[in-house]
Protein backbone atom coordinates (compact mmCIF):
# COMPACT_ATOMS: atom_id res chain seq x y z
CA UNK A 1 0.00 0.00 0.00
CA UNK A 2 3.31 2.20 -0.14
CA UNK A 3 3.01 4.29 -2.98
CA UNK A 4 -0.60 4.62 -4.04
CA UNK A 5 -2.86 7.19 -4.95
CA UNK A 6 -5.58 7.92 -3.39
CA UNK A 7 -7.93 6.91 -5.71
CA UNK A 8 -5.84 3.44 -5.37
CA UNK A 9 -6.18 3.73 -1.97
CA UNK A 10 -9.88 5.02 -1.43
CA UNK A 11 -10.88 1.88 -3.75
CA UNK A 12 -8.83 -0.62 -1.43
CA UNK A 13 -10.78 0.57 1.86
CA UNK A 14 -13.86 0.40 0.30
CA UNK A 15 -13.51 -2.57 -1.32
CA UNK A 16 -12.19 -4.05 2.30
CA UNK A 17 -8.54 -4.95 1.06
CA UNK A 18 -7.03 -2.88 3.61
CA UNK A 19 -8.41 -0.94 6.51
CA UNK A 20 -7.98 2.53 7.44
CA UNK A 21 -5.68 1.08 10.73
CA UNK A 22 -3.91 -1.16 8.79
CA UNK A 23 -3.16 1.76 6.26
CA UNK A 24 -2.73 4.34 9.20
CA UNK A 25 -0.18 1.58 10.97
CA UNK A 26 1.72 1.00 8.28
CA UNK A 27 2.20 5.13 7.96
CA UNK A 28 3.12 4.95 11.41
CA UNK A 29 5.57 2.19 11.12
CA UNK A 30 7.46 4.07 8.08
CA UNK A 31 7.35 7.75 9.79
CA UNK A 32 9.13 6.38 12.93
CA UNK A 33 11.59 4.14 10.99
CA UNK A 34 12.61 6.60 8.28
CA UNK A 35 11.56 10.10 10.02
CA UNK A 36 15.07 10.43 11.55
CA UNK A 37 17.03 9.56 8.38
CA UNK A 38 15.35 12.43 6.51
CA UNK A 39 14.71 14.63 9.72
CA UNK A 40 10.92 15.13 8.12
CA UNK A 41 9.03 14.62 11.09
CA UNK A 42 8.74 16.92 14.22
CA UNK A 43 5.89 14.91 15.71
CA UNK A 44 4.02 11.74 15.38
CA UNK A 45 0.70 11.92 16.32
CA UNK A 46 -0.08 8.15 16.96
CA UNK A 47 -2.38 8.72 19.39
CA UNK A 48 -4.89 10.86 16.96
CA UNK A 49 -3.90 8.90 14.24
CA UNK A 50 -5.26 5.16 15.45
CA UNK A 51 -8.67 7.04 17.28
CA UNK A 52 -9.50 8.22 13.84
CA UNK A 53 -8.48 5.65 11.73
CA UNK A 54 -10.61 3.55 14.17
CA UNK A 55 -13.46 6.07 13.97
CA UNK A 56 -13.22 6.13 10.06
CA UNK A 57 -13.24 1.96 9.94
CA UNK A 58 -16.04 2.00 11.89
CA UNK A 59 -17.68 4.67 9.73
CA UNK A 60 -17.06 2.76 6.41
CA UNK A 61 -18.43 -0.66 7.82
CA UNK A 62 -21.39 1.10 8.64
CA UNK A 63 -21.38 2.36 5.14
CA UNK A 64 -20.96 6.41 5.89
CA UNK A 65 -18.22 7.13 3.82
CA UNK A 66 -17.46 10.55 3.46
CA UNK A 67 -14.99 10.57 0.15
CA UNK A 68 -11.78 9.87 -1.25
CA UNK A 69 -10.02 11.28 1.82
CA UNK A 70 -11.38 8.63 4.53
CA UNK A 71 -9.01 6.63 5.97
CA UNK A 72 -6.17 8.03 4.49
CA UNK A 73 -3.11 9.27 6.15
CA UNK A 74 -1.31 12.72 6.08
CA UNK A 75 1.10 15.15 7.44
CA UNK A 76 0.40 18.73 8.72
CA UNK A 77 3.52 21.33 8.23
CA UNK A 78 4.30 21.91 11.34
CA UNK A 79 2.95 25.78 11.41
CA UNK A 80 -0.69 24.38 11.43
CA UNK A 81 -2.68 24.58 14.67
CA UNK A 82 -3.68 21.37 16.18
CA UNK A 83 -5.29 20.83 19.78
CA UNK A 84 -5.26 18.05 22.08
CA UNK A 85 -1.41 18.94 23.25
CA UNK A 86 0.17 18.17 19.94
CA UNK A 87 2.85 20.85 19.73
CA UNK A 88 3.00 22.95 16.39
CA UNK A 89 6.48 24.13 17.01
CA UNK A 90 6.66 26.59 13.61
CA UNK A 91 10.40 24.74 13.01
CA UNK A 92 11.35 27.64 15.83
CA UNK A 93 13.45 25.99 18.52
CA UNK A 94 12.16 28.79 20.79
CA UNK A 95 8.28 27.55 20.11
CA UNK A 96 9.27 23.61 20.82
CA UNK A 97 6.69 23.48 23.18
CA UNK A 98 4.07 25.84 21.69
CA UNK A 99 0.66 24.34 21.74
CA UNK A 100 -2.78 25.87 20.66
CA UNK A 101 -6.05 24.92 22.12
CA UNK A 102 -8.23 24.61 18.84
CA UNK A 103 -7.44 22.95 15.42
CA UNK A 104 -6.04 25.29 11.96
CA UNK A 105 -9.15 25.23 9.55
CA UNK A 106 -7.38 22.66 6.96
CA UNK A 107 -6.59 20.20 10.06
CA UNK A 108 -10.81 20.67 10.80
CA UNK A 109 -11.22 19.99 6.94
CA UNK A 110 -9.22 17.00 6.57
CA UNK A 111 -10.72 15.51 9.86
CA UNK A 112 -14.39 16.39 8.57
CA UNK A 113 -13.48 14.64 5.59
CA UNK A 114 -12.30 11.26 7.28
CA UNK A 115 -8.22 11.71 6.42
CA UNK A 116 -6.09 10.69 9.14
CA UNK A 117 -3.27 12.89 10.47
CA UNK A 118 -0.19 10.86 11.13
CA UNK A 119 2.47 13.55 11.99
CA UNK A 120 3.24 17.28 11.72
CA UNK A 121 5.87 17.82 9.53
CA UNK A 122 9.59 19.22 9.43
CA UNK A 123 9.90 22.72 8.13
CA UNK A 124 12.46 25.87 8.07
CA UNK A 125 12.04 27.65 11.10
CA UNK A 126 9.29 30.35 11.00
CA UNK A 127 8.50 29.40 7.19
CA UNK A 128 11.88 31.05 5.90
CA UNK A 129 10.74 34.43 7.12
CA UNK A 130 14.37 35.43 9.00
CA UNK A 131 16.11 35.13 4.98
CA UNK A 132 18.14 31.63 6.18
CA UNK A 133 21.03 30.91 4.11
CA UNK A 134 21.49 26.97 4.54
CA UNK A 135 19.75 24.23 4.87
CA UNK A 136 19.84 23.90 8.63
CA UNK A 137 17.73 26.22 9.56
CA UNK A 138 15.35 24.08 11.27
CA UNK A 139 15.80 23.22 15.26
CA UNK A 140 14.91 19.57 14.08
CA UNK A 141 17.84 19.49 11.71
CA UNK A 142 17.88 19.76 7.80
CA UNK A 143 15.63 18.18 6.00
CA UNK A 144 16.95 15.38 2.78
CA UNK A 145 15.53 14.40 -0.09
CA UNK A 146 14.51 10.86 -0.61
CA UNK A 147 16.10 10.75 -3.58
CA UNK A 148 19.63 11.33 -1.68
CA UNK A 149 20.68 11.90 1.73
CA UNK A 150 23.35 14.37 0.64
CA UNK A 151 21.05 16.62 -0.57
CA UNK A 152 18.29 19.32 0.49
CA UNK A 153 14.95 18.67 0.50
CA UNK A 154 13.85 22.10 -0.19
CA UNK A 155 12.20 24.32 2.20
CA UNK A 156 10.26 25.87 3.85
CA UNK A 157 7.55 22.95 3.25
CA UNK A 158 10.77 20.55 4.05
CA UNK A 159 8.67 17.35 5.59
CA UNK A 160 6.00 17.55 3.58
CA UNK A 161 7.84 16.81 0.61
CA UNK A 162 10.50 14.69 1.87
CA UNK A 163 7.86 12.77 3.50
CA UNK A 164 5.20 11.98 0.67
CA UNK A 165 8.65 11.05 -1.38
CA UNK A 166 9.32 8.77 0.84
CA UNK A 167 6.14 6.97 0.97
CA UNK A 168 5.52 7.82 4.56
CA UNK A 169 2.33 9.27 3.82
CA UNK A 170 0.03 9.94 1.15
CA UNK A 171 -0.06 13.44 1.26
CA UNK A 172 0.49 16.38 3.01
CA UNK A 173 0.05 19.97 3.36
CA UNK A 174 2.46 22.45 3.28
CA UNK A 175 2.23 26.37 2.47
CA UNK A 176 3.37 28.85 0.20
CA UNK A 177 5.05 32.50 1.01
CA UNK A 178 7.32 32.19 -2.41
CA UNK A 179 8.34 29.04 -3.22
CA UNK A 180 7.79 26.86 0.07
CA UNK A 181 5.60 23.96 -2.04
CA UNK A 182 6.89 24.27 -5.36
CA UNK A 183 10.97 23.90 -3.81
CA UNK A 184 10.31 21.04 -2.26
CA UNK A 185 8.48 19.55 -4.79
CA UNK A 186 11.31 20.18 -7.41
CA UNK A 187 13.60 18.76 -5.06
CA UNK A 188 11.49 15.63 -4.02
CA UNK A 189 10.23 14.90 -7.15
CA UNK A 190 6.34 14.94 -5.98
CA UNK A 191 3.46 17.01 -7.13
CA UNK A 192 2.79 20.23 -4.93
CA UNK A 193 0.16 23.04 -5.50
CA UNK A 194 0.11 26.34 -4.47
CA UNK A 195 -3.61 27.54 -5.02
CA UNK A 196 -4.83 30.46 -5.53
CA UNK A 197 -4.60 33.41 -2.66
CA UNK A 198 -7.73 32.92 -0.40
CA UNK A 199 -9.01 29.22 -2.27
CA UNK A 200 -7.73 28.09 1.42
CA UNK A 201 -8.64 29.22 4.58
CA UNK A 202 -4.69 30.02 6.76
CA UNK A 203 -6.95 30.65 9.91
CA UNK A 204 -4.67 28.98 12.61
CA UNK A 205 -1.75 28.68 10.26
CA UNK A 206 1.43 30.74 11.26
CA UNK A 207 1.45 34.05 9.21
CA UNK A 208 4.98 34.86 7.42
CA UNK A 209 3.03 37.09 4.71
CA UNK A 210 -0.53 38.08 5.41
CA UNK A 211 -0.85 38.46 1.65
CA UNK A 212 1.37 35.92 0.49
CA UNK A 213 0.87 32.96 2.32
CA UNK A 214 -1.04 30.38 0.77
CA UNK A 215 -1.83 26.53 1.84
CA UNK A 216 -1.74 23.77 -0.53
CA UNK A 217 -1.07 19.68 -0.64
CA UNK A 218 2.20 17.64 -2.00
CA UNK A 219 1.08 14.61 -3.10
CA UNK A 220 2.42 11.58 -5.33
CA UNK A 221 0.30 12.85 -8.27
CA UNK A 222 -1.80 15.79 -9.50
CA UNK A 223 -4.66 14.29 -9.26
CA UNK A 224 -4.27 13.68 -6.05
CA UNK A 225 -3.81 17.69 -5.54
CA UNK A 226 -6.95 18.30 -6.87
CA UNK A 227 -8.80 15.77 -4.44
CA UNK A 228 -7.12 17.46 -1.57
CA UNK A 229 -7.70 20.86 -2.63
CA UNK A 230 -11.40 20.17 -2.46
CA UNK A 231 -11.53 19.13 0.87
CA UNK A 232 -9.77 22.12 1.94
CA UNK A 233 -11.26 24.60 -0.17
CA UNK A 234 -13.67 27.13 0.71
CA UNK A 235 -14.36 30.26 2.24
CA UNK A 236 -13.96 30.61 6.01
CA UNK A 237 -15.40 33.26 7.90
CA UNK A 238 -12.42 32.89 10.40
CA UNK A 239 -10.51 33.77 7.53
CA UNK A 240 -11.81 37.13 5.53
CA UNK A 241 -8.78 36.61 2.55
CA UNK A 242 -11.14 33.87 1.79
CA UNK A 243 -12.69 33.25 -1.22
CA UNK A 244 -16.13 33.47 -1.08
CA UNK A 245 -17.03 30.68 -3.37
CA UNK A 246 -16.61 27.18 -3.27
CA UNK A 247 -14.63 24.76 -5.42
CA UNK A 248 -15.05 21.45 -6.83
CA UNK A 249 -12.35 20.20 -8.47
CA UNK A 250 -13.86 19.00 -12.00
CA UNK A 251 -11.04 18.12 -14.95
CA UNK A 252 -11.37 19.06 -18.30
CA UNK A 253 -9.50 16.88 -21.34
CA UNK A 254 -9.57 19.31 -24.20
CA UNK A 255 -6.79 21.60 -26.02
CA UNK A 256 -4.53 24.04 -24.50
CA UNK A 257 -3.12 27.03 -25.12
CA UNK A 258 0.48 27.81 -23.09
CA UNK A 259 3.12 30.66 -22.97
CA UNK A 260 6.61 30.29 -22.12
CA UNK A 261 8.79 33.53 -20.84
CA UNK A 262 11.27 34.49 -22.90
CA UNK A 263 14.62 33.47 -21.73
CA UNK A 264 13.23 31.03 -18.91
CA UNK A 265 15.69 28.64 -19.53
CA UNK A 266 18.90 31.21 -19.04
CA UNK A 267 20.91 30.56 -16.06
CA UNK A 268 19.51 27.05 -15.42
CA UNK A 269 21.21 23.59 -14.60
CA UNK A 270 21.95 21.80 -17.59
CA UNK A 271 19.54 19.20 -16.46
CA UNK A 272 16.28 21.51 -15.73
CA UNK A 273 17.21 23.37 -18.96
CA UNK A 274 16.85 19.57 -21.17
CA UNK A 275 14.43 17.83 -19.45
CA UNK A 276 11.98 21.61 -19.51
CA UNK A 277 12.79 20.89 -23.12
CA UNK A 278 11.38 17.36 -23.34
CA UNK A 279 8.47 18.18 -20.98
CA UNK A 280 7.49 20.89 -23.59
CA UNK A 281 7.61 18.44 -26.46
CA UNK A 282 5.55 16.07 -24.84
CA UNK A 283 2.97 19.31 -23.60
CA UNK A 284 2.86 19.78 -27.26
CA UNK A 285 1.18 16.52 -28.18
CA UNK A 286 -1.93 18.29 -26.89
CA UNK A 287 -1.32 22.43 -26.40
CA UNK A 288 -0.15 25.31 -28.44
CA UNK A 289 2.78 26.55 -27.16
CA UNK A 290 4.20 30.19 -27.55
CA UNK A 291 7.05 32.40 -26.41
CA UNK A 292 5.32 35.35 -24.23
CA UNK A 293 7.05 38.56 -22.42
CA UNK A 294 6.73 40.66 -19.67
CA UNK A 295 7.22 43.98 -19.40
CA UNK A 296 10.46 45.63 -17.83
CA UNK A 297 8.69 45.89 -14.20
CA UNK A 298 10.38 45.34 -10.80
CA UNK A 299 8.46 42.28 -10.14
CA UNK A 300 10.66 40.70 -7.43
CA UNK A 301 10.83 44.22 -5.74
CA UNK A 302 7.41 44.72 -5.31
CA UNK A 303 6.89 41.13 -3.87
CA UNK A 304 9.80 40.98 -1.24
CA UNK A 305 9.34 44.00 -0.28
CA UNK A 306 5.55 42.86 0.83
CA UNK A 307 7.27 39.79 2.03
CA UNK A 308 9.81 42.37 4.05
CA UNK A 309 7.60 44.23 5.61
CA UNK A 310 4.65 42.04 6.58
CA UNK A 311 7.54 39.11 7.90
CA UNK A 312 8.59 42.22 9.75
CA UNK A 313 5.08 43.22 11.44
CA UNK A 314 4.44 39.23 11.98
CA UNK A 315 7.31 38.55 13.84
CA UNK A 316 7.39 42.04 15.71
CA UNK A 317 6.82 40.41 19.24
CA UNK A 318 9.57 37.63 18.65
CA UNK A 319 12.03 40.00 17.10
CA UNK A 320 11.52 42.42 19.97
CA UNK A 321 11.78 39.74 22.78
CA UNK A 322 14.93 38.51 21.49
CA UNK A 323 14.27 35.51 20.31
CA UNK A 324 16.06 35.28 17.30
CA UNK A 325 18.86 34.63 19.24
CA UNK A 326 17.71 30.81 19.69
CA UNK A 327 16.71 29.93 16.35
CA UNK A 328 19.11 27.58 14.22
CA UNK A 329 20.40 29.10 11.40
CA UNK A 330 23.28 31.95 11.83
CA UNK A 331 21.74 33.75 9.77
CA UNK A 332 18.27 33.60 11.10
CA UNK A 333 19.72 34.98 14.31
CA UNK A 334 20.03 38.67 13.19
CA UNK A 335 17.93 38.17 9.88
CA UNK A 336 14.64 40.01 11.58
CA UNK A 337 16.37 42.93 13.02
CA UNK A 338 16.90 43.86 9.01
CA UNK A 339 13.71 44.04 7.96
CA UNK A 340 13.49 47.43 10.62
CA UNK A 341 14.33 49.02 7.70
CA UNK A 342 11.10 49.05 5.71
CA UNK A 343 9.22 52.14 6.09
CA UNK A 344 5.92 52.04 5.92
CA UNK A 345 5.09 53.96 2.93
CA UNK A 346 7.89 51.79 0.79
CA UNK A 347 5.33 48.65 2.07
CA UNK A 348 2.45 50.83 0.56
CA UNK A 349 4.45 51.43 -2.79
CA UNK A 350 4.72 47.75 -3.06
CA UNK A 351 0.85 47.47 -2.30
CA UNK A 352 0.18 50.23 -5.17
CA UNK A 353 2.72 48.58 -7.51
CA UNK A 354 0.99 45.28 -6.81
CA UNK A 355 -1.75 46.42 -8.50
CA UNK A 356 -0.28 47.37 -11.73
CA UNK A 357 1.85 43.96 -11.69
CA UNK A 358 -1.31 42.23 -11.49
CA UNK A 359 -2.81 43.68 -14.45
CA UNK A 360 0.59 43.26 -16.46
CA UNK A 361 0.54 39.19 -15.28
CA UNK A 362 -3.61 38.93 -16.37
CA UNK A 363 -2.91 41.25 -20.26
CA UNK A 364 -0.52 38.70 -20.65
CA UNK A 365 -2.14 35.57 -19.35
CA UNK A 366 -5.41 36.17 -20.58
CA UNK A 367 -4.37 35.11 -23.99
CA UNK A 368 -3.28 31.70 -22.29
CA UNK A 369 -4.51 29.03 -20.09
CA UNK A 370 -1.33 28.91 -18.46
CA UNK A 371 2.48 29.74 -18.28
CA UNK A 372 5.14 26.94 -18.04
CA UNK A 373 8.79 26.97 -16.77
CA UNK A 374 10.86 25.25 -14.66
CA UNK A 375 9.72 24.93 -10.89
CA UNK A 376 13.68 25.71 -9.97
CA UNK A 377 16.54 26.94 -11.53
CA UNK A 378 19.00 23.92 -10.09
CA UNK A 379 18.38 20.11 -8.31
CA UNK A 380 18.50 20.16 -4.61
CA UNK A 381 21.58 21.57 -3.05
CA UNK A 382 24.07 19.56 -1.23
CA UNK A 383 22.54 19.42 2.38
CA UNK A 384 25.58 20.39 4.25
CA UNK A 385 26.43 23.52 2.21
CA UNK A 386 25.18 27.54 2.41
CA UNK A 387 23.36 28.96 -0.46
CA UNK A 388 24.92 31.37 -3.15
CA UNK A 389 24.86 34.44 -2.10
CA UNK A 390 22.12 34.83 -4.93
CA UNK A 391 20.22 32.19 -4.09
CA UNK A 392 18.68 31.77 -8.08
CA UNK A 393 14.91 30.64 -6.59
CA UNK A 394 14.95 34.14 -4.34
CA UNK A 395 16.54 37.11 -7.10
CA UNK A 396 15.83 36.63 -11.01
CA UNK A 397 12.60 34.29 -10.48
CA UNK A 398 9.88 36.07 -12.20
CA UNK A 399 7.82 33.25 -11.80
CA UNK A 400 7.72 33.47 -8.30
CA UNK A 401 7.82 36.89 -8.07
CA UNK A 402 4.22 37.17 -10.35
CA UNK A 403 3.07 34.11 -8.97
CA UNK A 404 2.85 34.79 -5.34
CA UNK A 405 2.77 38.86 -5.42
CA UNK A 406 -0.03 38.03 -7.60
CA UNK A 407 -1.80 35.50 -5.96
CA UNK A 408 -1.65 33.11 -8.76
CA UNK A 409 -2.14 29.44 -8.58
CA UNK A 410 1.10 26.74 -9.27
CA UNK A 411 1.56 23.32 -9.66
CA UNK A 412 4.70 21.43 -10.02
CA UNK A 413 5.53 18.14 -11.25
CA UNK A 414 8.20 15.48 -11.21
CA UNK A 415 9.54 16.09 -15.15
CA UNK A 416 12.74 13.92 -14.83
CA UNK A 417 15.93 13.33 -13.05
CA UNK A 418 19.12 14.57 -13.36
CA UNK A 419 22.87 12.65 -14.13
CA UNK A 420 23.18 12.12 -9.98
CA UNK A 421 20.01 11.13 -9.97
CA UNK A 422 17.77 14.31 -8.53
CA UNK A 423 14.58 14.85 -9.43
CA UNK A 424 13.22 17.58 -11.90
CA UNK A 425 10.33 19.88 -11.94
CA UNK A 426 8.38 22.12 -14.50
CA UNK A 427 5.61 23.92 -12.96
CA UNK A 428 2.51 24.98 -15.03
CA UNK A 429 1.09 28.47 -13.24
CA UNK A 430 -2.42 29.80 -14.38
CA UNK A 431 -5.00 32.77 -13.82
CA UNK A 432 -6.22 33.37 -10.70
CA UNK A 433 -8.81 30.94 -9.26
CA UNK A 434 -8.19 28.81 -12.37
CA UNK A 435 -7.17 25.28 -10.45
CA UNK A 436 -8.85 23.36 -12.30
CA UNK A 437 -7.37 24.22 -16.18
CA UNK A 438 -3.78 23.86 -14.21
CA UNK A 439 -4.84 20.50 -12.80
CA UNK A 440 -6.23 19.38 -16.10
CA UNK A 441 -2.92 20.02 -17.79
CA UNK A 442 -1.15 18.26 -15.25
CA UNK A 443 -3.29 15.34 -15.16
CA UNK A 444 -3.16 14.97 -18.74
CA UNK A 445 1.23 15.42 -18.69
CA UNK A 446 1.46 12.74 -16.10
CA UNK A 447 -0.85 9.95 -18.13
CA UNK A 448 1.30 10.70 -20.91
CA UNK A 449 4.92 10.75 -18.63
CA UNK A 450 5.60 8.47 -15.79
CA UNK A 451 8.17 10.49 -13.64
CA UNK A 452 5.83 10.23 -10.98
CA UNK A 453 5.89 6.84 -10.36
CA UNK A 454 9.61 6.32 -10.07
CA UNK A 455 10.15 6.81 -6.67
CA UNK A 456 13.27 6.74 -4.17
CA UNK A 457 15.04 2.89 -3.67
CA UNK A 458 16.13 3.44 -0.26
CA UNK A 459 12.21 3.56 1.15
CA UNK A 460 10.36 1.04 -0.99
CA UNK A 461 10.53 -1.50 1.42
CA UNK B 1 15.51 58.23 -6.72
CA UNK B 2 17.89 56.87 -5.45
CA UNK B 3 19.07 55.66 -1.86
CA UNK B 4 21.82 57.53 -0.88
CA UNK B 5 24.70 56.62 1.09
CA UNK B 6 23.38 58.46 4.43
CA UNK B 7 20.08 56.79 3.79
CA UNK B 8 21.73 53.29 4.10
CA UNK B 9 24.08 54.72 7.16
CA UNK B 10 20.89 55.90 9.00
CA UNK B 11 18.89 52.88 9.04
CA UNK B 12 21.91 50.56 9.82
CA UNK B 13 22.56 53.51 12.67
CA UNK B 14 18.72 52.98 13.72
CA UNK B 15 19.56 49.09 13.72
CA UNK B 16 22.23 49.51 15.41
CA UNK B 17 21.40 51.37 18.39
CA UNK B 18 17.81 48.97 18.61
CA UNK B 19 19.39 46.18 18.82
CA UNK B 20 22.97 46.56 19.12
CA UNK B 21 23.35 45.13 22.78
CA UNK B 22 21.90 41.64 21.19
CA UNK B 23 24.45 41.22 18.25
CA UNK B 24 28.02 41.11 17.41
CA UNK B 25 30.42 42.86 15.07
CA UNK B 26 29.99 40.03 13.08
CA UNK B 27 26.18 40.11 13.05
CA UNK B 28 26.07 43.85 12.47
CA UNK B 29 28.60 43.49 9.50
CA UNK B 30 26.27 41.04 7.72
CA UNK B 31 23.07 43.17 8.73
CA UNK B 32 24.63 45.86 6.81
CA UNK B 33 25.35 44.05 4.06
CA UNK B 34 21.42 42.74 4.09
CA UNK B 35 20.56 46.16 4.32
CA UNK B 36 22.37 47.37 1.54
CA UNK B 37 20.57 44.97 -0.62
CA UNK B 38 16.71 45.48 1.07
CA UNK B 39 18.08 49.25 0.25
CA UNK B 40 18.37 48.13 -3.63
CA UNK B 41 15.40 46.12 -3.59
CA UNK B 42 13.50 49.55 -2.27
CA UNK B 43 15.19 51.65 -4.63
CA UNK B 44 13.58 50.04 -7.06
CA UNK B 45 10.45 50.14 -6.13
CA UNK B 46 10.69 53.83 -5.58
CA UNK B 47 11.90 54.59 -9.07
CA UNK B 48 8.32 53.65 -10.80
CA UNK B 49 6.16 57.00 -10.77
CA UNK B 50 3.03 56.79 -9.31
CA UNK B 51 0.15 58.96 -9.31
CA UNK B 52 -2.27 59.65 -6.16
CA UNK B 53 -4.74 57.81 -7.60
CA UNK B 54 -3.04 54.63 -7.21
CA UNK B 55 -4.31 52.78 -4.32
CA UNK B 56 -2.76 49.76 -2.55
CA UNK B 57 -4.19 46.98 -3.63
CA UNK B 58 -5.97 46.09 -0.35
CA UNK B 59 -9.12 47.25 0.16
CA UNK B 60 -10.13 47.91 3.45
CA UNK B 61 -14.18 47.21 4.52
CA UNK B 62 -15.10 48.11 7.86
CA UNK B 63 -16.67 45.88 10.14
CA UNK B 64 -20.03 45.15 11.14
CA UNK B 65 -20.83 41.97 13.22
CA UNK B 66 -25.04 41.92 11.97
Amino acid sequence: MIYKSIRQLSEAIQSGEITPTELTQTSLKRLEKYGPILNCVVTITEERALKQARQAEAEIKQGKYRGPLHGIPWGGKDLLATSGGIPTTWGAYPLRNQQFTQDATVVRRLEKAGSVLVAKLAMIELAGGMGYRQPNASFTGPCATPWSLKHWSGGSSSGSGSAVSAGLITYSIGSETWGSILGPSNNCGVAGLRPTYGRVSRHGAMALSWTLDKLGPLCLTADDCGLVLEAIAGPDPADPSTAPENWSYNLNERDFKLGIIKGVLEEKQEAIAQNFSEATKTLEKYCTIEEIEFPDFPYGSVTRTILNGEAAAAFDDFTEKGLAAELTAPGDKYGPYVRSVVLAKDYLRALRLREKMCRIAEDIMMGYDAIIAPTSSNTAHPINQPFPTNRPWAYGDIMGAVGNGAGLPSISLPSGFSDEGLPTGIQIMGRAYDENTILSIAKMYQEKTSWHLRHPEMFQA
Amino acid sequence: MNNSKTEKELMFKLVEVKYGDRLDSEQLAAIKTRIDRIMAVIDEIRAVPLENGDEPFNVFKPYRRD
